[in-house]
């Protein structure tokens, strides 16, 4: 039964483990994808300059 | 006397409204029904007082967070 | 013809008929009682055509056997009704509110305490019923609360309870009703339950819409590759429904596709269903093992939830928790019904939508990562 317990333990971490990290990437995407307004008025007029 | 805005939790379709402008309702009345996820959501009055305004008709959809009523009590 | 074969009657044995009883039983319960009759019908038919004796379908080259070498020793019949159940499924609940996500993998620690259990009971300990290690995480799967998850990962497994863990996994989709409120109650104070949570959310944009489903397949496939094919299949679905331009195909996928399949399917594991193999303890402890997958799953979901409850300074709802075992949209409507019963005011729907959808992911990861385990473990 030990290795029942070690089993359900590593099921339970791949789990959490693979959830944690599709949750930083959305959450990063979400940010850097914000759609261009709500940014732009600080970045100066000019088309394009973000990304001069 | 403090005004309440009821709104709405959940984005969906409004079915039923039972609340009327000007009309004094009860806390707990049923203000109206949302549908959401084919749920029926009723929307109950937060406070006892009059409608002061109603922003929904039945078959119009709401997004979460609309202002659904306006209660004054 | 050999005598013999000629009259049905005369070679039907009492298991087989308690098998055609059992047939009639998910037909009545799905048309008179609406018990999941998309799939409950089919099954129960599949079970009375493989029980006729003499029948012929479950022989060497009978329907149901062609069926099953095409559709289920394949995978893919389960394969198939995930691009369907991809392109039904919003996930824009979720993206919305990114914490519910931890709620959904919380959840699947029904299928490992169900796993545990039957374990022990089988071969890892009582040896009272004939569970092998490949069994007892087939038995476990049922707590995914996922027809086709179960079925994929108990053929993967090759596990001989595969008919009866999906009907079981099925079954227990529709008592979702039943089985969970009594958990959510005991373990949740009423404070808790009143708890109201906010509606407005900060909004997804339509770009990380159609992102969600690639990165999903992509994190998901590096981590635990064994869950490619259900999360590759279930995204790809997903990305038919978001991606604006595919209108048709998302349509076909939800309606035709998943439509045909599950007539294929349901018939499929009905006719799986032999009174030799059916009628056995171990079948009806696998039901008993589906209660409690379920049952653990629930209340692990609610557990985890009052960890958040705490942890954010009171703004998160224990009960929505109870929506991390997948059984969409079941369980996140009673979340919605309980929370209302404790407070008028507090409409859980879509929280509880965010770890329902959350616990799809989760129940597939779970499946891959339980494929990946068992070779070092088993």
């Amino acid at each position: 039964m030990l290795k029942a317990t070690w089993f359900v333990l590593a099921g339970m971490a791949i789990v959490f483990a693979t959830l944690s990290v599709l949750v930083l990437v959305m959450s990063a995407l979400n940010r850097w994808l914000r759609p261009g307004p709500e940014v732009r008025p600080g970045a100066g007029g000019r088309p394009g300059a973000r990304h001069a | 006397m403090a005004e309440h805005i009821v709104e709405a939790p959940a984005p969906g379709k409004v079915l039923k409204v039972y609340a009327e402008a000007g009309k004094a309702v009860a806390e707990g009345d049923r203000l109206c029904v949302l549908e959401a996820l084919k749920m029926e959501l009723p929307i109950v009055a937060p406070v006892g007082g009059t409608v002061k305004a109603l922003h929904v008709a039945p078959g119009q959809t709401v997004e979460a967070g609309d202002p659904l009523a306006v209660i004054e009590g | 013809m050999p005598e013999g074969e000629l009259l049905g009657v005369l070679a039907l044995t009492w298991q087989a008929t308690v098998m055609l009883g059992i047939g009639g039983l998910l037909i009545y319960l799905g048309i008179a009682r609406q018990v999941e009759p998309v799939l409950l019908v089919p099954i129960g038919m599949g079970i009375i055509l493989a029980n006729i004796p003499l029948g012929g379908l479950t022989d060497a080259d009978g329907f149901l056997a062609v069926l099953k070498r095409a559709g289920i020793d394949t995978e893919l019949f389960p394969l198939l009704i995930f691009i369907g159940v991809g392109a039904m499924i919003d996930f824009g609940s979720l993206l919305e509110r990114p914490y519910t996500v931890f709620l959904g993998a919380a959840a699947q620690f029904g299928i490992f305490g169900a796993f545990f259990l039957a374990y022990f009971l089988g071969d890892g300990g009582l040896r009272l019923f004939d569970f092998s290690f490949e069994d007892a995480v087939s038995i476990g799967i049922i707590g995914s609360a996922d027809g086709p998850t179960s079925i994929y990962v108990a053929t993967v497994l090759r596990s001989r309870y595969a008919p009866a863990i999906v009907v079981a996994a099925y079954s227990y989709m529709a008592l979702v009703p039943i089985i969970q409120p009594p958990i959510m109650r005991a373990l949740t104070t009423d404070a808790e339950r009143r708890l109201a949570m906010p509606a407005r959310t900060q909004k997804v944009s339509p770009r990380t819409r159609l992102l969600f489903p690639v990165v999903t397949i992509l994190v998901t496939g590096l981590i635990a590759p064994k869950a490619t094919p259900l999360i590759g299949t279930l995204m790809f679905g997903n990305l038919l429904r978001e991606s604006g331009v595919l209108e048709r195909l998302s349509q076909a996928a939800q309606n035709e596709l998943a439509n045909i399949v599950t007539i294929l399917l349901g018939l499929t594991v009905g006719g799986m269903m032999l009174a030799r193999d059916f009628l056995q303890p171990e079948t009806i402890m696998i039901y008993v093992m589906g209660v409690v997958a379920f049952a653990v799953g629930t209340a692990a979901g609610v557990l985890f939830g009052k960890l958040m409850y705490v942890a954010s300074g009171k703004r998160i709802n224990p009960l929505i928790g109870a929506a991390g075992i997948s059984a969409f949209p079941m369980s996140a409507r009673v979340v919605q019904k309980v929370g209302l019963e404790a407070n008028p005011h507090n409409h859980l729907i879509m929280h509880a939508a965010g770890a329902n959808t959350a616990g799809q992911i989760a129940s597939v990861v779970a499946g891959g990562a339980v494929l990946a385990l068992v070779p070092f473990f088993a």
